[in-house]
């Protein structure tokens, strides 16, 4: 079946299976930034931002984005111009192996968006769709802090 | 991790259609809400349905609302909308503490209330629904149906409509906690929820729900309510009273917790909530007068 929806702000039309995640089609559609890591809801490598939501991609059916409005990490950067998050996320060395990178990524985005006045107690208790199998934690949660800060601004 | 099986997929957009779709299937389509569930369940190989009713296009069934008497919330409604909703007030503490015991805010947005008591077992929703005398309203082609939290027994042709609860009112306390292995994100060990509600510093009425009364069944310490009810209560008519009631309970063991382990847990949180709603009951009314 044919689904039509907002990606990265263009619109899109896919032709999809029944059985399809959101995170399957975004890979048909050559957006990798999207990682698929435990599969089940845990882990937040594939967390998207669908309608303003944070949502994890792996658990969502490709057909229940229909009509909506999608966002990746490529729909953040523009060209070779990174996000403030990822310049934030660079400035303190917050990445090792990056895995869960992209999914942290959409979560500081979300909580940018949404929660503007955050103290570190809320952006820690948002930043547990995350899992970092590295234990970069400090510096992940001190990066989004500095974003979030200066957004403020 | 198994691949996701194949199946078909309908799109109703409304109760109405879901409800006929069920009936024509005679029990082999799967409903699809926010999938946190069915797709760890699919992925592990326990779930091959073949075909599947995506709720997503059902907005009808996400709300929440309050008649004066009733609180009525949508089953599709996200866990997140129901904790954070303006209309649910702070003295109903246990659902708006769901915002730190249930899942992480991606799980919130997806997972819904109907689902949650679809699933049934250790559930947060059923648990708290149960301490607040709720009930689930249930639908098919036949008719509608109430059912308590505790015994939904969805069968192939029904779908979930509604939960809805009493307003315990002005003087009245519900409270929640989990206690989990890891900081958040978990599965339970011990859930537990306490509903108080007090006339004149006397006990009016009182609800203790956790999560393994018996086995791995959800239930309430009905002789810990029967003997506080009517009672004034203080630090050691509670901790006596726990202490004769929540040890009668046998919480089965798993890997999680032994059962030694989970009735320890248990007391301690019963009386936490107890001491909790009993404070915020007695500040609220000393705001009255």
């Amino acid at each position: 079946m044919m689904v039509e929806f907002t990606l990265n702000g263009r619109k899109v039309a896919a032709e999809i299976a029944g059985k399809d995640r959101l995170l399957d089609l975004l890979w048909r559609l050559g957006v990798k930034s999207v990682k698929e890591g435990c599969s089940t809801g845990d882990c937040g490598s594939c967390n998207v931002i669908v309608d303003n939501r944070l949502v994890n991609s792996c658990m969502m059916l490709a057909v229940q984005v229909r009509g909506r409005k999608v966002l990746t990490t490529e729909g953040l950067s523009r060209d070779e111009e990174l996000h403030p998050i990822q310049e934030a996320l660079l400035e303190y060395t917050a990445s090792q192996c990056g895995y869960c990178i992209p999914g942290i990524v959409m979560t500081a985005k979300y909580i940018m968006d949404n929660y503007p006045e955050a103290s570190e107690e809320t952006i820690r208790r948002i930043l547990i769709s995350n899992i970092c199998r590295c234990g970069g934690y400090t510096r992940i949660v001190e990066a989004v802090k500095s974003v979030v800060q200066a957004s403020r601004l | 991790m198994k691949a996701v099986p194949s199946f078909e997929v309908l799109t109703p957009s409304s109760a109405k259609e879901v409800v006929s779709i069920l009936a024509e299937e005679e029990g082999r389509a799967t409903l699809y809400a926010g999938g946190t569930d069915l797709m760890p369940m699919m992925k592990r190989g326990k779930l091959s349905p073949r075909k599947v009713v995506d709720l997503s296009g059902v907005p009808e069934l996400s709300y929440v609302r309050f008649d004066g008497f009733f609180f009525r919330v949508g089953a599709l409604t996200p866990i997140q909308d129901l904790a954070a909703s303006p209309l649910i007030p702070s003295r109903l503490y246990s659902i708006r503490s769901l915002t730190d015991y249930f899942g992480s805010e991606a799980t919130r947005h997806m997972a819904t209330v109907g689902g949650n008591l679809a699933s049934g077992g250790e559930r947060d929703i059923p648990l708290i629904l149960n301490s607040l005398d709720g009930e689930v309203k249930i639908g098919s082609a036949a008719g509608e149906r109430t059912a308590k939290p505790s015994e939904v027994n969805l069968k192939g042709d029904e779908l979930i409509l509604e939960a809805f609860f009493p307003d315990w009112g002005e003087h009245s306390y519900s409270w929640f906690s989990k206690f989990e292995k890891r900081a958040s994100n978990g599965i339970g060990v011990v859930t537990a929820a306490v509903s108080l509600k007090m006339e004149d510093n006397y006990v009016e009425k009182l609800r203790v729900v956790l999560n393994r009364v018996e086995g791995r069944t959800m239930g309430r310490v009905v002789g810990l309510e029967e003997e506080l009810t009517g009672s004034r209560l203080s630090a050691s008519t509670i901790r006596d009273a726990v202490e004769n009631h929540v040890s009668r309970i046998r919480p089965s063991t798993d890997f999680r917790a032994s059962s030694d382990f989970r009735k320890h847990v248990s007391k301690v949180l019963v009386r936490r909530g107890l001491e909790y709603c009993r404070k915020a009951v007695e500040e609220r009314s000393m705001h009255d007068g």
